[in-house]
């Protein structure tokens, strides 16, 4: 495959601020994509004619189409390409990025391929935490899962397509909060393999404030229920994924029912302080692959100053899951609206 | 756990299946995780042993003992609802797995399954076989002539596998075998034109042969104007654009193609731009201009033009003239690739200083290159002219040889360091002195419109001049500035480039004198008179306030303001 052989979408509502960043960063790829195709999902700030400027295709479908989702999969039939790649509005690429995923889908079954993300911004607390959380997960767990042939996620910040797939799969579905998960779990239940690489690097925006976080892991943790919920049975038959997806359910409900109400309740009742030191008893855990992931890229001073924050994003995190998991599960209530996390 | 788990058993996996002559990722994806793993578990034990320690000390020094959990319990309670959990978690999954099935088909299989009409009798068989074959004869002799085409599979096969592949030589060959068995095979024909880059006509030609085959598809229209763009024939290109356009309307490559064609044919038609300009210094000089130039249309990115101006330069005491005249030609071979070149005389009288007339050489190069939007860029230029502030100048016969460098690197996303060299010679009519100038520039890009930077200029002049143009020693400035450039969907154009700063200055033979301001602006305002900016007011205003301008001025307190204006008549 071949960088010719490339479309990007970049879907984009009111991102004037961002998009120019992203585009550029497209724009000077070792390996530049054939078209670069900006959906300005009816924005309000100007974001369509920052892309024009920049020299790239600009589409507007006539309403705003209410997510992600939508507006990437509106872009999909002005797509020539074999391959088509869907990058955040927010996000920028590494230099290499396309040219590292390209070898991937040398493979014909090969469906989609993500590659790194650690967030561009990290000032404070928020970002300090989702950085960690990125390194530990990208350096970790994620490459375990290739390893496994079976990546969680083609993360929807950047990840590159097979277009005939992608059409053949109707593009990207507004049925849950997480079209990446809800795309990458149906290629997978239609049998075609999605790739890790962690050579292929992006750096996203990342919430900065809490209202923006909480807003993000909410879209998150909803869309993540719902698509345990539209896809479990699909799941069971594909190995490994379903061991990872009960393990994230279960870290999503159990683990999570555990540290933010167990623990406690535990210190209370045999009256020690001790118990506590349950939340960051796996700090190790944490710290030991953060700290791989930190080394090449010689940012082990900033890995150890933002740890702390970790174990802060992850009791937000914790708490987001649950109350996902009683609205979605016995509740019933579905949550739809699309929210920007930032 | 579950990943600790499953990282400790890649090595073992990966031994197994390197046992059956395969491999899931190779050893330098399982190691790099396996070590991570024990790791994981060498920082968890080491915890677990430091807080055990912790505890033994703590309690008979807090004498809390009855307060301290009992670590070992806790500890192994711990481990055993880790791996019970984990286990129950797994083992539930493949218990479920053995009760729920996967659904069984997509909704579009099970409705054809639904469909499905009950098996057939065996006369009803027969009776369907027969139609069946009669159905398949007329299949076959309906594309009786295509089977012939199929001959050629082989190279289409060979040929799309080498294009995938990458390998242009080989495809561009297969797809040309192709074309000799099947001369209206489309599919070839494109690919074919596409590949044969070192040959612009023959790839119009293919193009245009591809639209006469498909000539509902837009993308062959595209294909052609593209071509033709590349080949400077704009105009022509917007028309196949239109045609694009007109099978599908809203294609985008069509509409930012045209855009780009359409704006190109612009600029590259025949223009005439008369021009008329004044300016004023601090000494009281002021120099009125009046020109013109007319360009001629561009032609296979080479474009010819005659420039001509007469400046009349007055102190309110004396005056001169100039009368100047060039021929220049531009050379754009590829976009961020330019050559210009003026070449012609300029004709001097002084009228307060003898009205002596002379007519010298002047003429300028300037070579441009940059590799990418983002890229290292370079800018060569050499020059001769007539300095000509005042009428001094002009009397002394000042006439200024200069070659200059401008280097620019991007160092960091949107960041670019540009560096400033030039050297130039003064020649008047008794003398030669020599101007060396040095700068370094950090330019910050915050949008695709608007730059700002930080640098600093030294300026020196080899000795002082009596021939009307101040030559300290030694000038340096600081400075910050921007440069921003807004440009309407209609064609009005703002260009903003604005520096604020301090500098300073040594005579010659003296010490470097205090820092004091240092002001300069240039805006240029485009006003289209047409839709697309074909005809346009162009306003150029200029202002700068500074003890030592960069260029040769004539005292060492000065102040300067311009104004020109422009009218660009494309033909």
């Amino acid at each position: 495959m071949r960088a010719t052989d490339v479309t990007v979408i970049v879907p984009a509502f009111n991102e004037a601020a961002s998009v120019a960043d992203t585009i550029r960063s497209l724009q000077t790829q070792t390996a530049p994509p054939r078209q670069i195709i900006v959906v300005d999902d009816c924005s309000t700030d100007g974001t369509g004619d920052v892309a024009r400027a920049l020299g790239v295709s600009v589409v507007r479908p006539p309403e705003n189409t209410g997510s992600k989702a939508g507006a990437q999969t509106f872009a999909l039939r002005y797509v020539r390409t074999p391959l088509t790649i869907a990058v955040d509005a927010d996000t920028v690429l590494a230099p290499d990025a396309i040219a590292r995923l390209l070898p991937a889908f040398e493979r014909p079954r090969v469906a989609a391929a993500c590659g790194f993300v650690v967030p561009r911004k990290v000032r404070t607390l928020w970002e300090r935490g989702r950085y960690i959380e990125y390194l530990f997960a990208f350096t970790y767990y994620k490459r375990v899962q290739d390893y496994y042939g079976k990546p969680l996620i083609s993360s929807g910040c950047f990840s590159m397509y097979r277009t005939e797939v992608l059409r053949a799969q109707g593009g990207w579905s507004n049925r849950t909060l997480a079209e990446d998960m809800d795309l990458t779990w149906q290629l997978y239940g239609a049998g075609y393999e999605v790739r890790f690489i962690p050579d292929a690097v992006c750096y996203p925006i990342e919430p900065h404030n809490f209202r923006l976080m909480r807003t993000q892991l909410r879209r998150w943790s909803h869309g993540f229920v719902q698509n345990v919920k539209l896809h479990w049975r699909d799941l069971l038959a594909v190995p490994y994924l379903r061991s990872t997806v009960a393990v994230a359910f279960w870290d999503a409900t159990i683990a999570a029912a555990v540290y933010l109400v167990a623990l406690p309740v535990l210190a209370l009742l045999l009256a020690s302080p001790w118990v506590l030191l349950g939340y960051v008893i796996d700090a190790p855990a944490v710290l030991v692959p953060v700290l791989a992931g930190a080394a090449p890229r010689r940012e082990i001073g900033r890995a150890l100053a933002s740890a702390p924050a970790f174990f802060v994003l992850r009791t937000v995190n914790a708490l987001c899951f649950l109350r996902a998991v009683i609205a979605e599960l016995f509740l019933g209530r579905t949550f739809r609206r699309y929210e920007k996390g930032h | 756990m579950f990943y600790l788990a499953s990282a400790l058993a890649m090595p073992l996996r990966e031994a197994y299946l390197r046992l059956r002559k395969r491999s899931a990722g190779g050893w330098r994806t399982v190691l790099p995780q396996f070590a991570i793993a024990s790791g994981i578990l060498g920082g968890i034990w080491t915890i677990g042993w430091l807080l055990g320690r912790v505890l033994a000390a703590a309690r008979p020094l807090v004498g809390v003992g009855v307060t301290l959990p009992p670590i070992h319990v806790l500890g192994r309670v711990s481990i055993g609802l880790a791996f019970g959990t984990l286990a129950l978690v797994l083992g539930g999954v493949e218990v479920l797995r053995l009760f729920v099935h996967p659904r069984p088909a997509l909704p579009r299989q099970a409705a054809l399954d639904a469909d499905r009409e009950p098996l057939p009798l065996p006369e009803e068989r027969a009776a369907r076989e027969w139609h069946r074959a009669a159905l398949l004869l007329a299949l076959g002799l309906a594309v009786g002539t295509r089977a012939l085409a199929q001959s050629v599979d082989p190279h289409l096969a060979r040929a799309d596998s080498a294009w995938g592949a990458g390998d242009s030589a080989l495809a561009a060959r297969e797809f040309a075998a192709v074309l000799a068995g099947d001369p209206y095979n489309s599919h070839a024909t494109f690919r074919l034109a596409q590949l044969t880059r070192d040959n612009p006509a023959e790839a119009l030609r293919l193009f245009r042969r591809y639209v006469e085959l498909e000539p509902t598809d837009a993308w062959g229209y595209l294909a052609v104007a593209d071509a033709l763009a590349k080949a400077g024939q704009y105009g022509n290109a917007v028309d196949w654009y239109d045609r694009a356009l007109s099978v599908a309307p809203e294609e985008p490559e069509a509409i930012a193609g045209r855009s780009r064609a359409l704006a190109r044919a612009r600029l590259a038609a025949p223009a005439i731009t008369p021009l008329v300009g004044r300016t004023r210094d601090s000494d009281g000089n002021t120099t009125e201009r009046l020109g013109a130039s007319v360009e001629l249309g561009e032609l296979r990115h080479l474009r010819f033009g005659v420039e001509a101006a007469r400046d009349r330069i007055s102190d309110g005491v004396t005056r001169a003239e100039l009368q100047q005249l060039a021929l220049r030609a531009r050379w754009r071979p590829r976009p961020g690739t330019s050559l210009d070149v003026a070449a012609g005389g300029t004709r001097l009288d002084s009228i307060a200083f003898g009205g002596s007339v002379t007519v010298m050489p002047t003429g300028r190069v300037r070579a441009r290159w940059r590799s990418s939007a983002h890229g290292p860029a370079l800018d060569v230029r050499a020059q001769r002219g007539v300095v000509a502030a005042s009428p001094q100048l002009v009397a002394n016969r000042v006439v200024r040889t200069e070659l200059g460098v401008v280097g620019e690197l991007p160092f960091a996303r949107s960041l670019k360091l540009r560096g400033i060299g030039r050297n130039a010679a003064l020649r008047d009519s008794s003398d030669v002195n020599h101007r060396t100038t040095l700068g370094g520039i950090v330019a910050a890009q915050l949008s695709p419109v608007v730059e700002v930077s930080g640098g600093i200029h030294q300026i020196r002049y080899a000795h002082a001049t009596t021939a009307g143009y101040f030559a300290p020693r030694l000038i340096q400035i600081v400075e910050a500035g921007t440069y921003l450039e807004l440009e309407s969907d209609g064609g009005w154009l703002l260009s903003l480039d604005a520096g604020a700063g301090a500098q300073r200055v040594a005579d010659q033979g003296g010490p470097v004198g205090p820092w004091s301001h240092a002001l300069r602006g240039y805006a240029l305002i485009v006003a289209p008179l047409t839709a697309g900016g074909g005809r346009a007011l162009q306003l150029e205003l200029e202002g700068e306030d500074s003890a030592v301008a960069r260029e040769a001025v004539t005292a060492g307190q000065w102040r300067y303001g311009s104004v020109a204006l422009s009218l660009r008549w494309a033909l």
